[in-house]
């Protein structure tokens, strides 16, 4: 848009322009679950906005054939500063604790736990507010992907 | 009308200002915004030839590193790194820091071979990114890692 830019034609642009740079700017104070199941949509994959067992609103999605949710934090009202990338598995053969801080060593954005049932997880927090954008949250996605695909293959999921 | 469009544009000039380059920071660049913020900034070089940055918030020093960058060494993500020698290492180890792990949201711990624990915090800063968002993730790791050094009661 910007390349458009003619002489003549400052005085709109200085207007436009703005607005084209806040069209992909996150809303003031986050993202809402239905923000987030849209987006997700929008890319192509499933959003599914439902209480988990502890009764916390998240929104359950799929990528690279692993399921995952995302979780809320610093809300106000429904609207929320970070948000959280979590997958978790059964247990599984290569999820010891040695490996679990071998992967907290070695590897990055993933921090990966044992819950008390020995279930392995990985999580991935990001701050999307101030100065978040949608271009952030795409490359998160795209992190994300890459990350927990790493993460199933390391533990064997 | 003049104001008005003079009023947009500053503001845009201000906006643009505050973002960061779509490929990512310089290392320089790094340091300028830690020592803008009141921080030291130690220009360091690993045995494998690797820079990075050695700085000190919280009464803890730590080091920056730059990942994910171009040829034009701009880089897309950092990752600020803390280690504390403990007398006798973290007690109960890796059970005791896979609690951090399993409670804490940001900083993902390990405990190396002596049993020193360390957290790591990794970060995006582009693409979409602005300097403000940088800021408010420094601030997350100034506070998790104040909780960090509770939980391992340094």
């Amino acid at each position: 848009m910007r390349t458009l830019v003619a002489s003549g034609a400052l005085a709109l642009i200085l207007f436009i322009a703005p607005q084209v740079a806040s069209a992909r700017d996150l809303p003031s104070g986050g993202v809402t679950r239905e923000d987030v199941a849209d987006w997700l949509r929008g890319r192509g994959m499933t959003a599914n906005v439902h209480n988990d067992d502890r009764g916390e609103r998240i929104v359950s999605s799929n990528i690279a054939g692993v399921n995952f949710d995302i979780y809320f934090y610093a809300c106000s009202q429904d609207r929320c500063a970070s948000i959280q990338y979590a997958a978790g598995w059964t247990p599984l053969a290569q999820g010891t604790q040695a490996n679990i801080n071998a992967w907290n060593k070695d590897k990055r954005y993933i921090r990966a736990y044992l819950d008390g049932s020995n279930n392995v997880w990985g999580e991935y927090d990001i701050d999307v507010s101030p100065g978040g954008t949608w271009e952030q949250m795409d490359a998160s996605m795209e992190r994300w992907r890459s990350q927990v695909a790493q993460f199933k293959s390391y533990f064997g999921g | 009308m003049a104001m008005a469009v003079l009023a947009c544009g500053q503001a845009q000039a201000k906006d643009a200002a505050r973002e960061i380059p779509k490929g990512g920071l310089t290392l320089p660049e790094v340091v300028t915004w830690l020592q803008g913020a009141g921080y030291k900034a130690e220009v360091k070089t690993t045995k494998d030839g690797e820079k990075f940055i050695g700085t000190a918030a919280e009464g803890v020093n730590f080091d920056l590193y730059l990942d994910d960058c171009d040829k034009d060494k701009r880089c897309t993500s950092l990752e600020f790194v803390a280690g504390f020698d403990l007398k006798n290492g973290l007690k109960d180890g890796q059970a005791k820091i896979n609690e951090w792990n399993s409670s804490k949201r940001w900083l993902r711990g390990y405990v190396d071979k002596e049993a020193d624990p360390w957290c790591i915090m990794d970060i995006s800063v582009a693409p979409g990114r602005t300097y403000d968002a940088l800021d408010d993730d420094f601030t997350t790791w100034r506070s998790m890692m104040n909780e960090f050094k509770s939980f391992i009661g340094w």
